[in-house]
């Protein structure tokens, strides 16, 4: 993120928290499981949120190796539109508010 | 079983050649998870399967079976009053798309003859066919990649000791699970194979 010389680092640094808690205060995540496959997970993540296939199997990989991956930001309502999404697919998902997301 | 995968047929559609005993053990499966949701097998598709569920104005408990809690699962991990109200507005409505699936796939299975799917019918039997392998693996207390690794040498191998320890029936359902995932795995690299190119990303929405 561009910082200028006139500006803190730290308060920079603030102010941008703020800003992306302010324009995407939730996310999305989708947690691993040992039964979907990753064929399917990279399937429901290229079409349901429209990802280019490298993206979509960037996140499923995550999905797969780090047993969680953070698939979308917005408004709570978004976020749990997602998750509804992602419960119709047979993926496990849940929303959390930025600041506790991670 | 001799399991048969989906492949492609001369029309575009997706074709997948059970014998009749897997398919009526599949057909089996399909019911047990229709009812585990409070739907009924008998309704034909298209039929409201879950006319006495309906949107209540009080909380939505959370399913108490892991195997349904699995199929419907908490929006939130920490949040209580989030998951509760969640599934307050959306647990019925998902249970609906859930039988509805289930019971497309059903059609298919208990046609005579190989199963036909269309590509436009091929999302929703992806879902219900990932909504049986999640019901299966609680059930056979898959857990861990391990055990799945573990159920799958039990499908392909069988275990030596299976009449002494009772293991027969367990064996069984480990066939039925590797069926399931190749069924599944076999129709979603197809769906994938006709998505458009990366140079033409989706939108983000694409209508259903």
């Amino acid at each position: 993120m561009p910082t200028t010389a006139t500006v803190p680092l730290a308060d920079t640094c603030a102010d941008a928290v703020e800003q992306t808690e302010a324009v995407h205060p939730w996310v999305t995540i989708v947690w691993n499981d040992p039964v979907n496959l990753m064929s399917y997970v990279t399937w429901v993540f290229r079409t349901y949120f429209g990802f280019p296939r490298t993206r979509a199997e960037h996140l499923m990989m995550q999905v797969h190796t780090q047993g969680r991956a953070t698939v979308s930001h917005g408004a709570l309502e978004q976020m749990e539109t997602d998750a509804r999404a992602m419960h119709g697919f047979g993926l496990w998902a849940t929303v959390e508010p930025t600041r506790t997301g991670g | 079983m001799s399991a048969g995968a989906f492949e492609r047929r001369g029309d575009g559609g997706y074709v997948a050649h059970l014998d009749a005993a897997e398919r009526r053990v599949l057909v089996v499966v399909v019911d047990e998870v229709v009812e585990l949701l409070g739907g009924d097998p008998g309704m034909p598709d298209g039929d409201d399967p879950l006319e006495m569920v309906r949107l209540g104005v009080g909380p939505v408990p959370a399913p108490t079976d892991p195997a349904l809690l699995r199929l419907l699962p908490d929006a939130s991990r920490a949040d209580a009053a989030v998951a509760a109200e969640f599934r307050r507005l959306t647990e019925e409505e998902l249970r609906r798309t859930k039988v509805g699936n289930l019971l497309r796939l059903r059609a298919a299975l208990v046609d005579a003859g190989p199963a036909m799917v269309q590509p436009g019918e091929a999302p929703s039997l992806a879902a219900a066919l990932t909504d049986l392998r999640l019901v299966l693996a609680e059930r056979l207390g898959v857990s861990t990649e391990a055990d799945a690794d573990e159920l799958h040498r039990l499908a392909v191998q069988g275990d030596p000791a299976e009449a002494e320890t009772g293991e027969v029936t367990r064996r069984y359902l480990a066939l039925v699970y590797d069926l399931l995932t190749l069924l599944q795995d076999s129709l979603v690299w197809l769906m994938l194979d006709d998505l458009p190119g990366d140079d033409e990303p989706d939108p983000r929405r694409p209508p259903r």
